[in-house]
């Protein structure tokens, strides 16, 4: 399998009052075709700015500020507002979290459906139309035809979201960025919403990104995880290992706060204290304040990347001392 | 839709009879007598009991109203006692001047304030940016006494390219045009800037919201983008501060008329006050009271229009 998408350093900045604050700092990771990465972290961690600066949709006072973004070898940062309109929706398309706000409420499903078409596809209004009512049937909207005229407002949350990936997918996109698609939806809902990705994940074949905070989405559909903290990826492994052989603490801190239905007397764990704010310059390691497993080197000195096997990366310095053949502290 | 328009219809005519009442109990709580103005200064205090005979004023008010609401559901809306002209007929010749006159105004407003408050939006805190909000806030400051005067000097005193003042040549001629140039520009000020504020604010928050962004995320371009994505849903607010001032320009037009000299409801109203005109006053009162009603219900029904998610059945 070929790369389809390479993020390299990547850095996020934002201007607010007190000066550039770093949002995403320097983070690199890989999508390839037909694989699913899942982006893992608690609010504010920079999960949403990463799928937003691939986009080149940051709010207006955000900037990236270095690093490139590659998609099909080609470099996004730096493409002109012309260039990005003419990927985005085409090549590269998301899907937002909150289906009730996304779609404008004063046009039609159908005018938002067949925008995409006829923006990048060159088709006529009737051409649009037809391959519209497809995209509903395929993303399963029952009388699609009678709902290409409603309003978003006669639609339920699920058939709202369905036609945010309706839209999405018209020009069958490489690269999908799902930016918790299904947070606002019922637990039902969400299964369903789930399948028909995954499902025209693999007719198309496009990459999917999915941002999520729900690790029992994360078990569901992802092939690779990435879990960030406080504007950094922490870990990234195969979704077995990160279930399995959770290395980084804040990883298995992540784990041990899901709850298990079939354990009563499972104590839920807590990561003790809260994530730093973007201003927060933080010496050595980002998470060594909350890590019950913190050293001395840890306070100093920022920890680089540990390959724990060669799909999976820990950014701890635990991973030295494991390495180094000294004893397995963490278990 | 059709039980909205009938719902306002009923609202009016309750609202009518309230507005008659007030105007004519506080006109004959107002200092001054019609008597003394028709009967003139050489009256004597017979003649002008005569005159008060001859017209019922001096029966009690309340029957006086009753009588004046009789003859109103009649159609009936009394004479002027200064010309004896009928109301009806005083207002039907006035009427079309004001009209042409506000909705001239309401033309420059909307065009300049819409366009001006877009523009402020997409290059928000640009150098036109702030000239334009800089505009606005003088304009809603400046009166219109004084704009009117001002305009009057610069362009029909010292450049003499426009008239001074009347309104009386059709709006089809070049003439009737340069008329009605510096009355609509007067009048229309404050309200342009009042829309060019909203339409800003308005759009600075659609411009946020995150359908803006999907439609960005679909490779939408910036003109359709503004045009058609955020200026729908930013113009829902507009509306309403459109039909609200379109309803006071039409009522509002008394102080433009009179630095004008145009012959409107304005000055028909002002001419009436002063010569303690009851039943022109009533009559004006009333007129401007409906078109306010009238206004509002457009706006509802332009809601709708506008909004999918409103409506009225």
């Amino acid at each position: 399998m070929s790369r389809l998408l390479n993020v390299d350093n990547l850095e996020t900045k934002f201007r607010t009052a007190d000066g550039h604050l770093p949002a995403v700092r320097k983070i690199s990771f890989s999508v390839d075709k037909e694989e699913t990465l899942c982006i893992v972290g608690e609010s504010g961690c920079g999960k949403s700015i990463t799928s937003l600066s691939i986009m080149g949709l940051l709010p207006s006072n955000g900037e990236i500020t270095g690093g490139s973004i590659r998609l099909d070898d080609e470099n996004l940062i730096g493409k002109s507002e012309e260039e990005m309109e003419q990927l985005r929706g085409n090549a590269l398309s998301m899907i937002f979290q909150e289906p009730m706000t996304a779609l404008n409420p004063v046009l039609t499903i159908g005018y938002q459906l067949r925008e995409p078409l006829t923006i990048h596809k060159n088709m006529s209004k009737k051409e649009a139309t037809k391959a519209s009512i497809e995209l509903l049937d395929k993303v399963g909207i029952p009388d699609s035809k009678e709902k290409l005229d409603q309003y978003p407002h006669e639609l339920s949350g699920g058939m709202r979201q369905r036609v945010m990936i309706a839209m999405a997918l018209a020009c069958e996109p490489s690269l999908l960025v799902a930016d918790e698609p299904t947070t606002a939806l019922d637990v039902t809902i969400q299964a369903q919403i789930l399948d028909l990705i995954h499902e025209l994940q693999s007719d198309i074949g496009m990459g999917v990104i999915f941002v999520t905070h729900d690790m029992g989405v994360v078990a569901d559909i992802a092939d690779r995880v990435m879990v960030m903290y406080a504007g950094e990826v922490v870990e990234v492994a195969d979704v077995e290992s990160i279930f399995e052989n959770p290395q980084h603490p804040y990883t298995k801190g992540l784990l041990e706060s899901v709850p298990d239905v079939d354990d009563v007397s499972q104590e839920l764990q807590v990561i003790k204290g809260s994530m730093p704010g973007l201003n927060d310059e933080i010496s050595g390691c980002r998470f060594h304040l909350r890590c019950p497993f913190a050293t001395e080197v840890c306070k100093h000195k920022e920890p680089p990347s540990f390959e724990v096997t060669p799909t999976h990366y820990s950014k701890c310095w635990l991973q030295e001392v494991n390495q180094s053949g000294q004893p397995d502290t963490i278990t | 839709m059709i039980g909205l328009i009938t719902r306002r219809f009923f609202q009016l005519i309750l609202l009518l009879f309230g507005i008659s009442f007030l105007v004519f109990m506080s006109m004959h709580m107002a200092p001054g007598d019609p008597a003394t103005i028709i009967g003139g200064p050489n009256a004597t205090s017979s003649d002008l009991e005569a005159i008060r005979e001859e017209m019922g004023l001096n029966r009690p008010v309340l029957v006086q109203y009753f009588d004046y609401l009789g003859n109103i559901l009649q159609g009936d809306f009394g004479y002027s006692y200064q010309t004896n002209q009928a109301v009806t007929e005083a207002i039907i010749t006035r009427f079309p001047t004001t009209v042409k006159l506000a909705a001239a105004s309401m033309i420059v407003a909307v065009i300049i304030g819409v366009v001006a408050g877009i523009i402020s939006a997409r290059k928000q805190n640009s150098w036109i940016d702030v000239t334009s909000t800089t505009f606005a806030l003088v304009g809603v400051s400046i009166p219109n006494f004084w704009l009117g005067a001002m305009l009057i000097l610069i362009f029909a005193v010292n450049l003499q390219v426009l008239p001074v003042g009347g309104l009386s040549s059709p709006v089809y001629t070049i003439e009737g045009m340069k008329e009605l140039i510096l009355p609509a520009i007067t009048l229309g000020t404050a309200s342009a800037a009042l829309i060019a504020r909203m339409t800003r604010s308005s759009m600075l928050e659609v411009i946020r919201s995150d359908y803006i962004r999907t439609a960005r995320a679909k490779g939408v371009r910036k003109r359709p983008l503004i045009w058609v994505h955020a200026l729908k849903n930013a113009l829902i607010p507009v509306v309403t501060i459109i039909g609200i001032n379109f309803g006071t320009l039409l009522g509002g037009t008394i102080i433009t008329e009179q630095v004008f000299a145009i012959n409107g409801i304005g000055r028909l109203m002002i001419d009436a006050i002063a010569a303690r005109d009851f039943p022109i006053v009533q009559g004006t009162v009333l007129l401007v009271a409906a078109i306010f009603v009238v206004v509002n219900l457009v706006v509802d029904i332009i809601y709708a229009l506008i909004d999918p998610r409103i409506s009225y059945d």
